[in-house]
């Protein structure tokens, strides 16, 4: 057996042990000209258990649901797939964003808001529509630091996608690819992390700490400590830590730095409890600009994860627009005349 | 010939000296007052419109605004396009053939697993595991080696183009198979 498939028997056995049959979703937003919303939920799911707790995105009884039941032979076995869909029509953002308040689901932790916007611009009226995630860690490092814009644009890929590129041409460059991400993206997480916990303790050790755990001087040994951590053995924090504090230091301050790294690991806690979704976008008028990805039907999708907004917001942005017809006959109209006017003037003379 | 000429001269004089006799003065001048208030009339329902019209073209600053207008429109109309356009060149990179984006990727949610596991030092939320922690080390473990392992194949393929090439042609005769 070799390495990859090896590998790839580790991750299923992983998979299958943290796989908890939880429904497959996508949200679809359909934006309409006035700012109103229709919001269309759909998840899909091996058993009839669509728990409100297992929800992406909030749905209570006001919304209109219809559930669907799919039957596949696969492997001379039937497969069966529950569909739920769910839908909504919304006046405004301002209310899916009052939903997101009172949210109970899995993401409920995540502070997620829309906003939608328009724009007369004579010839055109631009519509703006964004769904934002805010960000997870406070004093997190932008991901920019540490991809460069070919690393950036893969891991913003959806996984499908970024999986078919491995699989296809190229695989061995888009699999190094990967694997400098990878290892890239776990620099910057432990990187993060320790500058939420350099914050986070200094502010509890404020006026009592001496220069040498002073936040610069922490900072200055970031890069050694999470070679630390990328390369220790679980359960070998409370080395790390004496070793970035130094043993004295540790002695005097051990309550808060046990108490910072509590505060971290329950804020890494809620993000990696944050169920990804898929989210589907479809604006009104043609697209013209956005962040997500356009399929063969013109919709806008966008994978929502926490990598992805670990330490900055993540925003999914799209701007369409729709011409206005009266404005260009009026424009049109008024050039005539003008042009008009001055074949006129030149006739009389 | 030179009798012709005298009698044609002769009837021109008479007819100089003979001068019309103005009969009825009041309705020629009004016959005359009407045949030009018709002229003025037909002529000025079209001046009337093209002066009401293009009046301004006489007036010199309405004429310069005029003409500035059209062209600060005919510019804003050019450079709104351009924009419109190259913003929708730039989509072109962000188009997908196939439509599955949807988040099937549990490996995803494995990695955050993974380093959930690795900042809480081996204690993982939830309470849905039913294998010990010693086993998840032991994953933990193998996978990194694996890791440095595939990572110094990569290597070892990318350095050496006839290995990468013989590779690449039994992955191909794989897929065919």
């Amino acid at each position: 057996m070799n390495s990859k498939t090896l590998k790839s028997v580790l991750v299923i056995i992983i998979l299958m042990i943290f796989s908890c049959d939880e429904p497959e979703t996508i949200v679809t937003d359909i934006v309409h000209t006035d700012g109103s919303v229709t919001r269309r939920i759909e998840m899909r799911n091996k058993k009839k258990d669509f728990d409100s707790s297992k929800l992406r995105v909030p749905v209570d009884s006001t919304w209109s649901y219809k559930d669907t039941v799919v039957y596949e032979m696969k492997n001379g076995k039937r497969d069966t797939t529950w569909i739920r869909t769910a839908e909504k029509n919304f006046i405004s953002v301002d209310e899916i964003n009052k939903e997101y308040l009172t949210d109970k689901g899995c993401n409920k932790a995540s502070k997620r808001f829309v906003s939608f916007s328009r724009k007369f611009k004579w010839f055109n009226n631009e519509y703006r529509f964004s769904e934002n995630v805010g960000k997870g860690l406070k004093y997190g490092y932008p991901i920019e630091n540490y991809l460069n814009r070919e690393e950036m644009n893969f891991f913003y890929l959806p996984k499908s996608i970024s999986e078919e590129k491995m699989a296809g041409a190229d695989s061995t460059k888009f699999k190094l690819l990967n694997d400098t991400i990878e290892k890239k993206v776990e620099r910057w997480f432990w990187s993060c992390n320790l500058a939420e916990w350099i914050e986070e303790f200094t502010k509890l050790t404020a006026g009592r700490a001496g220069d040498d755990i002073s936040k610069e001087n922490l900072k200055k040994n970031e890069r050694e400590i999470v070679n630390m951590i990328i390369t220790k053995e679980p359960g070998a924090d409370t080395v790390i830590i004496s070793r970035f504090l130094g043993e004295s230091n540790y002695r005097k301050f051990r309550k808060e730095a046990d108490s910072t790294s509590s505060t971290i690991s329950k804020r890494v806690e809620e993000l990696s409890s944050f169920k990804e979704y898929s989210l589907r976008v479809s604006m009104p008028g043609k697209v013209i600009s956005t962040n997500g990805y356009i399929d063969k039907n013109g919709e806008l999708l966008w994978p929502v994860k926490s990598d992805f907004f670990l330490s900055c917001q993540y925003e999914m942005w799209a701007v369409s627009k729709i011409s206005n017809t009266w404005a260009w006959i009026v424009s049109g109209l008024f050039l005539l005349f003008v042009l008009a006017g001055l074949i006129f003037r030149v006739i009389k003379k | 010939m030179e009798a012709e000429d005298k009698k044609y001269d002769k009837v021109v004089n008479l007819l100089k000296k003979s001068k019309p006799v103005f009969m009825d003065a009041g309705t020629f001048s009004d016959k005359i007052i009407r045949i030009l208030q018709e002229d003025k009339s037909k002529v000025s329902l079209q001046e009337l419109i093209i002066e009401y019209l293009f009046g301004w073209v006489y007036i010199g600053w309405i004429r310069r605004s005029m003409v500035a207008c059209a062209m600060l429109l005919i510019l804003f109309f050019g450079y709104q396009q351009a924009l419109i356009l190259r913003r929708i060149n730039d989509l072109s990179d962000q188009k997908v053939n196939n439509g599955k984006v949807v988040m099937t990727s549990l490996t995803d949610e494995f990695s955050s697993k993974m380093m959930l596991y690795r900042i809480s030092a081996g204690r993982l939320p939830g309470g849905k595991i039913s294998i010990s922690e010693k086993e998840i080390d032991k994953l933990v473990k193998s996978i990194n080696r694996l890791q440095v392992k595939y990572q110094d194949i990569i290597y070892l393929i990318e350095n050496d183009p006839e290995l990468k090439k013989y590779i690449e042609s039994r992955m191909n005769e794989g897929k065919k198979k």
